[in-house]
């Protein structure tokens, strides 16, 4: 199953030279993690831009969708699978 | 890393509605990057290919041509759709297309084209033109990029291109495999994008049948297969690059990277989305499936893409090392291509001459014979300057196309086709004597040396002017003579331009369509940058660009915040009513102005405006300065329409560049169906085939020359004169007072306003003097300050000056004032001492904005030279150079001029002398010249010509002349009107006297008038129109209505139109009866209906004058019988108007006139005065709004056709202006005094008039 992240919440993640994430954050937690796929979303920019890095990732105990935003370089999770 | 690379698969703009950037941005970004070479692979073509080389060849840049071609069948075969997937079901909006096609199955192998729309233009068979809007890249065939390595690679490309065009339908060729495999000499296949068939196949699992693919794909094209890397941070990419790579690896594949760029730099991404939406007809929002998901499409250098994920150090060490090779190997791809786009040895198509003789010696021989035809005496000054001509023409190897033209000219004139030469040609003696050219260049003193000249910097332009109605005959005579293989149609690249940016890009904006309409015919200029001008200027727009009541900087964001709803979007796009000001503007369209009511009252239901939102700009998060992230949507709307201008939109044949070549078309230039059945059209326009130094006939139609044709045929039969204009004297006095007094209605060139505005003052006395008025009345010389000092000179109020006596014989024609190209060459030569061939060039680079360097070393030259050869002080040759290059970048071609300015004359002899005859060819050749009809009628009428109106059984399709009788006399029975119009006693009238008459006119000829066609009614076309008068011919005259409908079978609408226009009025029924009846008729007349007699009407109320005349207007866009001003006079009489005839004798002050407004112009050069053309009853006025008058009034002169206006009359010499102050609709005036209403249909007329001229 899959959840979809209604409110996109902000997360810490630790990332490697190129950019790429290697760990996530939660309080607590530090979740290693390998990049499975990555793509680059650039879209809306008449209205209000979005410019998202995503990057399927997967981790010893999950397997998640996390996007860095190109506007402000946060990062955010926006669907974990189970 | 960061070595050499090439980008081998570009776009550039000429992938229509595709690529965005044009070359130039392309190759200055490509040398930014450092890129090693750039190749241009356009969709389907090889359109942009001249114009790209050429910019990469200016700035340095190695340049590889290339296509990438949409293929038709898959490689191997596809049973599972992969390569060519079934489409979707075409969209819910083509159900209207009528019959019951059903859409096909898919077949396995064959692509799945969704139905056609079928598409007829006027007189052509159905063209069948697929509608691909809605249709993704992935839904249609697979891509492959073909470069050309050498020459004849070129040419492979040429003849595949072709073959692919002419095999498919217009605009979709069909290229498949077996066609590249026949075609394949000298190209190298790069296997394309995402959308090849090796990507399509690896995407979709398919690995055997990508190798098979691929194997096939070696088998055609050997070692010059490559395999395509692109890495576009897409889902999938990762898995691409790497599957690709083993591909290539098991079958010893080289590879090379590329990016697939549809746009030079980041920020133009922007403009590509939106063109993706325009292509699909659709907006921004709704075409999200359509576009490319990111911006990562654009140039990018060897660091950037070795810096992609395939490139990065921890990627698979195969895929890294074939990504980081195939970076170096495409610019070695790029090095090995040579192509030179170069075909002057492939000129002519070898034209046939008698044994012994060679083009040279033929052409000689038929030039002394012309000579003894055209010259009496033949002087050694005419010999010697046609040995110099023909010597210059023999050793530029232009012998050939002189013997082209003549022999088309020679056509011409055996089929009694006019024709005529123009441009530069006129300047050379030989192009005169072979017939080509009119103006002998010897009595006007024309410098061939602008013809050609053997520093050939540049190519003869020769521009033959054919009657109009007739220029299809001399295309065909070419095609045939030199065979089709050798001839092609030039084609024109259609650019965006003010108004189609404006509407398409505020459709994929998502603006409504209503307001998208309105702004889009609210804008008065062709220039996009000035689009943004006109909207800020424009009172009616004014209000979205900054809040009302306070002067905010235009289009500040904030400004426009508070019209924007929290998406963005406007929220009350249209701006509340100005008093009076509320039945929507000429441009309004029903649903417009419906849309515009409803939004105002949402204005006011709101009250006021809700408060404003803030708008917080954000960051711009593509980096790049000029994206339009954080404006507001006007901004973006403006700043996009700016960035768009001149992007190419469409391909279009040009209207009469033909090429005749030597070697085969196909091996030269892709060729393409056109829309005509059997004609074809290269890819190339007319600047492009200069480039590649081919020489192109233009062969253009000119109605002008038809309406001559037309009135001199008429003449003859009238008049049983033959008037030969050839042999007509130049300097016929009474022609000449008629110029002089602006009496220029429908006279060729000099009929405008600012030419007539200009007339009384030049006042021209001989042809030369025509010469100067055809060339000084343009926006160039206006703008630079040119006309002035030549009309004080001429009217002696300034002296004749000049910086120095040797200029003196060079400017005496022009009083000293630089206008003439001819002239500067002049200069250069006699005063700088310059080459005729570096005066050329030296011509050249001052009209063009040339690099500063350029322009220094010219200058520079330029002076020393004028020091040194004729004595000129430093200062002067400096203030000399100063001149020549202030009027360069204006000067007009004397011999163009001259040639013009023949026909002027022509056309003024005419009018003068054959009134009749001339109004009737100026109306079978409509639309031509700056009036509308109206106009011309009423013109006519005042100068004594009987117009008579439409009547079933007179009146043939085309307008004809008709025998009135002599002035004087009563009319002869049957006429329709009631007497012979008396000529309008004005200065602005010229009629000639009885002596001059009897010199130059045919005895008879002021005993005839002119019956109005059947085709001015609007809705009668060709076909019903000559169904009558075959009838007519045949039964005789109609008896009845009932006659009429059963004789003809013309279905109701047209009979209705031709009731109203008064065509019927001659049954003595009126026309309200015979309205009433039509019905009952018509239905009687059909196979089953009862041949009862028509009912009797009720007792109709019998049409009001104004009734008639508003449905005159409505049908016909005039009234023979009278000007609707007529109908006013009563009450501007007791108003205190004046009619305009009389405005020359009054004296300057105030007045007031009223008038139908029948051109409106708001030239660029004026600075935002308008001025309008007034007509009434007696003649026409010219009426000036100051800008702040035009603010003030611009609601009322841009809805209303009749207008009333107070002003003060101006006299300068003979030239009489009034400077409206104030400007009220004739209407509302006159209801005040109990005057009539404006005819609805007068009305519209208005409108129709206003959109012409704005």
């Amino acid at each position: 199953m899959t959840r979809l992240i209604g409110a996109l919440p902000e997360i810490a993640v630790e990332t490697d030279g190129f950019g790429r994430p290697v760990r996530l954050l939660w309080p607590g937690v530090r979740e290693p993690v390998e990049v499975c796929n990555r793509w680059r979303v650039a879209e809306e920019w008449w209205r209000r831009p979005i410019v998202r890095d995503y990057f399927k990732v997967a981790g010893p105990r999950l397997l998640a969708l996390i996007y860095r935003d190109g506007v402000d370089g946060s990062w955010h999770l926006e669907r974990l699978y189970d | 890393m960061s070595g050499p690379f090439a980008e081998l698969h570009c776009h550039s703009a000429f992938s229509f509605l595709d690529g965005a950037s044009e070359a130039p941005d392309l190759v200055a970004r490509a040398l930014e990057l450092g890129l090693s070479a750039l190749a241009v692979t356009d969709h389907q073509g090889l359109y942009g290919a001249v114009r790209f080389q050429a910019a990469a060849h200016e700035a340095g840049l190695p340049s590889v041509i290339g296509v990438e071609v949409e293929l038709a069948d898959p490689a191997v075969p596809d049973p599972a759709g992969i390569v060519l997937p079934a489409r979707r079901a075409p969209a819910a909006r083509r159900g209207r297309r009528s019959g019951g096609e059903e859409p096909r199955r898919p077949v396995a192998g064959e692509p799945v084209r969704p139905p056609v729309e079928r598409l007829r233009p006027p007189g052509h068979r159905a063209v069948r033109r697929e509608d691909l809007r809605g249709v993704r890249s992935a839904e249609l065939g697979p891509h492959l990029v073909l470069l050309a390595r050498d020459m004849s690679g070129y040419r492979s490309l040429c003849r595949l291109l072709s073959a692919g065009n002419l095999a498919g339908s217009k605009g979709v060729p069909r290229i498949d495999h077996a066609l590249l495999a026949r075609e394949q000499e000298g190209i190298i296949v790069l296997t394309g994008c995402r959308h090849g068939e090796l990507s399509r196949r690896l995407l979709a699992g398919d690995g055997e049948g990508a190798r098979a693919a691929a194997r096939r794909l070696r088998e055609i094209a050997g070692d010059a297969l490559h395999v395509e890397l692109q890495h576009h941070l897409l889902p999938d990419d990762d898995l691409l690059v790497a599957e690709l790579v083993r591909l290539a690896e098991e079958l010893s594949l080289p590879v090379v990277v590329s990016n697939d760029p549809h746009y030079a730099r980041p920020e133009d991404r922007e403009l590509q989305d939106v063109l993706v939406a325009i292509r699909h007809g659709r907006t921004l929002e709704t075409s999200a499936r359509l576009r490319r998901p990111n911006g990562e499409y654009h140039l990018k250098g060897a660091a950037e893409l070795a810096a992609l994920p395939p490139g990065l150090p921890d990627a698979e060490p195969a895929v890294r090392a074939a990504w980081l090779a195939g970076i170096a190997r495409s610019a070695e791809v790029a090095a090995g291509c040579a192509v030179e786009l170069a075909f002057e040895r492939y000129r002519f198509p070898g034209f046939a001459v008698p044994d012994g003789a060679t083009p040279a010696t033929e052409l000689a021989r038929l030039c002394r014979e012309g000579a003894r035809r055209r010259y009496h005496p033949l002087t050694p000054e005419i010999d010697a300057r046609l040995d110099h001509e023909l010597g210059v023409i023999e050793r530029s190897g232009l012998a050939e196309f002189f013997l082209i033209c003549h022999d088309l000219m020679r056509f011409c004139r055996e089929r009694g086709i006019p024709a005529q030469g123009r441009g530069s040609a006129g300047d050379s003696i030989v192009a005169y004597v072979l017939g080509i050219t009119r103006v002998d260049p010897i009595r006007h003193a024309l410098l061939f040396e602008r013809f050609i000249n053997e520093g050939r910097t540049s190519y003869p332009d020769v521009d033959i002017d054919i009657a109009s109605d007739r220029r299809d005959e001399v295309i065909a005579y070419v095609h045939a003579r030199y065979g089709p293989e050798h001839t092609g149609m030039v084609c024109n690249v259609v650019t965006y331009r003010a108004r189609s940016a404006v509407r398409e890009i505020g459709t994929a904006l998502g603006f409504p369509r209503p307001l998208v309409d309105r702004v889009a015919k609210a804008i008065e200029t062709y220039d996009p940058v000035m689009v943004r001008r006109d909207l800020e200027a424009d009172g009616g727009f004014a209000e979205l660009f900054h809040p009302s009541g306070e002067a905010g900087p235009p289009g500040g964001a904030a400004g426009s915040a508070h019209l924007l709803d929290a998406r963005g979007e406007l929220r009350r796009p249209v701006p509340p009513p100005a008093a009076g000001d509320d039945r929507g503007g000429p441009g309004d369209t029903p649903a417009s102005a419906r849309f515009l009511a409803a939004a105002r009252e949402r204005a006011a239901g709101r009250g006021m405006d809700p408060p404003a939102l803030p708008a917080a700009p954000l960051p711009d998060p593509t980096g790049g300065h000029g994206s339009t992230v954080g404006l507001t949507p006007w901004e973006r709307w403006l700043t996009l329409c700016a960035r768009i201008d001149g992007l190419p939109r469409h391909l279009s044949i040009h209207v009469g560049g033909m090429l005749v070549t030597g070697a085969p078309l196909v091996e030269i230039a892709p060729l393409e169906r056109a829309t005509m059945p059997g004609r074809v059209v290269v890819q190339y326009d007319k600047r492009d085939v200069e480039t590649i130094r081919l020489v192109k006939l233009d062969l253009l139609g000119l109605r002008m020359l038809s309406a001559i044709e037309d009135a001199l045929r008429a003449i003859a039969t009238d008049c049983a004169v033959h008037v030969d204009l050839d042999r007509l004297p130049e300097e016929i006095p009474e022609v000449f007072r008629m110029i002089r007094a602006a009496d220029t209605v429908g006279v060729f060139q000099v009929e405008s306003r600012a030419q007539m505005q200009t007339l009384p003052r030049s006042r021209p006395e001989t042809l030369d003097d025509l010469v100067v008025e055809v060339a000084i009345i343009r926006p160039g010389p206006i703008q630079g300050n040119a006309v002035h000092p030549y009309l004080r000179r001429r009217q002696g109020i300034e002296p004749v000056e000049v910086l120095h006596p040797s200029l003196a014989p060079i400017l005496a024609e022009t009083l000293g004032v630089i206008l003439y190209q001819e002239q500067v060459m002049r200069i250069a030569i006699d005063v700088a001492g310059f080459t005729p061939g570096d005066s050329d060039a030296f011509r050249r680079a001052m009209g063009t904005s040339r690099s500063t360097r350029e322009m220094e070393k010219l200058h520079a030259r330029f002076v020393s030279g004028c020091i040194a050869t004729a004595g000129l002080a430093p200062e002067v040759a400096e203030e000399l150079f100063g001149r020549v290059a202030g009027f360069a970048s204006f000067g007009f071609n004397k011999s163009h001029a001259a040639a013009f300015a023949r026909t002027a004359y022509e056309s003024a002899f005419l009018k003068l002398f054959y009134p009749a005859h001339f109004l009737q060819g100026l109306l079978n050749n409509q639309p031509m010249g700056f009036y509308p009809i109206e106009v011309l009628l009423n013109d006519a009428r005042r100068h004594g010509v009987a117009v008579l109106p439409v009547e079933i059984d007179r009146s043939r399709f085309r307008s004809v002349t008709e025998w009135v009788g002599p002035p004087g006399t009563p009319l002869p029975p049957g006429t329709g009107i009631e007497g012979r119009p008396l000529p309008v006693h004005s200065p602005g009238v010229i009629l000639p006297d009885a002596s001059a008459r009897e010199r130059w006119a045919a005895p008879g000829a002021t005993e005839w008038g002119v019956r109005l066609g059947l085709g001015l009614v609007r809705g009668i076309g060709e076909v019903e129109g000559e169904a009558i008068e075959r009838e007519v011919e045949d039964g005789g005259p109609f008896r009845s209505l009932t006659d009429l409908v059963e004789r003809t079978r013309l279905p109701e609408r047209v009979i209705e139109r031709l009731i109203r226009a008064g065509a019927l009025d001659r049954f003595g029924v009126p026309r309200r009866e015979l309205l009433w009846q039509l019905g009952e008729v018509i239905a009687a007349s059909r196979p089953a209906g009862l041949r009862l007699p028509p009912t009797p009407a009720p007792d109709l109320p019998p049409p009001t004058e104004l009734e008639r005349l508003g449905d005159s207007y409505a049908i016909l866009s005039f009234d023979a019988r009278r000007q609707v001003l007529d109908l006013f006079r009563p009450a501007l009489d007791r108003l205190g108007a004046l009619r305009i005839a009389t405005l020359d004798e009054t004296a300057p002050g105030p007045v007031r006139i009223g008038g139908l407004v029948v051109t409106r112009q708001h030239p660029m050069t004026a600075k935002g005065t308008v001025f309008l053309a007034l007509e009434d009853e007696t003649g026409m006025a010219n009426v000036t709004l100051w800008p702040r008058t035009w603010e003030a009034q611009r609601g009322v002169v841009r809805r209303h056709a009749l207008l009333w206006v107070e002003g003060t009359l101006q006299r300068e010499d003979r030239v009489v202006n009034v400077i409206a102050r104030r400007i009220r609709p004739l209407g509302e005036v006159c209801r005040a005094v109990d005057g009539p209403e404006p005819p609805p249909g007068v009305r519209r007329q208005g409108y129709e008039g206003m959109r012409r001229a704005g």
